[in-house]
């Protein structure tokens, strides 16, 4: 799992999102037709990464990616943790329950980082934001956590995303 | 353009292969050049030269109008006409890769210090952070095909 070009990919798969074993030269037509893609294979120098990040097209690598994604599924936004794909939210939170994160936010996204807080802590205080100590970073951890929950109802998909090993990023609803 | 970089560097001792620039449309000329050619017997037309055209010069031609050329002109807002041209080379084989020189990102990773020295020296002589593609050819001879600046 890579960030090879940064940005939120929303959509749907196969309209507004191309999903690709390997970004060849070829693919660069459908590259440019698209307002995200995701790859299984490629690196950061390859011909269509360059396109994308000069033409500010979000594309992310991920294994498998054509077996996960199907034809029409839904992308509400681009998640966080670990460049996995968060399939059964429940277990996503339980698996990295002992994690610490915090939350920054800027202009119109949020990055929450590996910080001081749990995550099972976050998720209980999710909607009991008085409990939590500093309280800029309130709003912006409602946000990924409000995304789980909806996501969860709606059925729609999460990919989880870092583009360091530090820094995770979620997008705003 | 990509020849004009590549002369510069050959011109400057990079290790840049030979090569030269013509338009899409050109006829070539391969001839004959023995060891014994124009020596003390002339060997005047024993050997054959050809004049050929081939298809693949074209077909980079028409690579500048295709969908793919349109559309990406039409995404960046360029409304000229691209004006192609071709570099005929001899094809290097060997380990083919790129060089992001502002984080000196190798891909593939070749671990090749000589690598890494001749793309930093590369970067140093355009005076911007390059994206350099490189061979190491079979003998371990490294060569530079294009550098161009970060986008």
């Amino acid at each position: 799992m890579r960030i090879l070009s940064r940005g939120n990919i929303e959509g749907e798969i196969g309209k507004d999102i191309l999903v690709c074993k390997k970004a060849t030269p070829d693919a660069i037509e459908y590259i440019l037709k698209s307002k995200a893609v995701i790859v299984e294979e490629g690196g950061l120098l390859s011909h269509a990464s360059i396109i994308c990040r000069e033409l500010n097209i979000p594309c992310v690598q991920i294994d498998n990616a054509t077996k996960v994604f199907k034809k029409g599924t839904p992308i509400t936004g681009l998640n966080w943790v670990y460049g996995e794909v968060i399939n059964d939210i429940d277990n996503f939170l339980q698996k990295y329950k002992n994690l610490d994160f915090k939350a920054i936010e800027s202009d119109n996204e949020i990055l929450v980082r590996i910080g001081k807080i749990m995550i099972n802590n976050i998720k209980e205080h999710l909607f009991e934001t008085n409990s939590i100590e500093d309280e800029e970073w309130i709003d912006s951890l409602k946000s990924p956590f409000s995304l789980f929950e909806k996501a969860k109802t709606s059925g729609e998909r999460i990919i989880a995303i870092s583009w360091t090993d530090k820094i995770i990023r979620a997008s705003s609803l | 353009m990509k020849h004009t970089v590549l002369k510069r560097l050959k011109n400057n001792g990079f290790p840049v292969p030979d090569f030269l620039v013509v338009k899409p449309n050109s006829k070539l000329i391969v001839r004959s050049s023995a060891n014994i050619e124009d020596g003390k017997h002339s060997w005047a037309g024993i050997f054959e030269s050809y004049i050929t055209k081939p298809k693949e010069i074209e077909l980079v031609g028409k690579s500048a109008t295709s969908p793919k050329a349109k559309l990406y002109a039409e995404k960046i807002g360029y409304k000229s006409k691209v004006e192609m041209n071709v570099i005929i080379q001899e094809a290097i084989e060997g380990l083919v890769g790129v060089c992001f020189t502002d984080k000196m990102l190798f891909e593939p990773d070749p671990k090749n210090k000589e690598l890494i020295k001749i793309c930093k020296q590369v970067e140093q002589f355009i005076g911007r952070p390059q994206d350099i593609e490189w061979v190491i050819d079979k003998k371990g001879k490294i060569w530079i095909l294009q550098s161009r600046d970060i986008s």
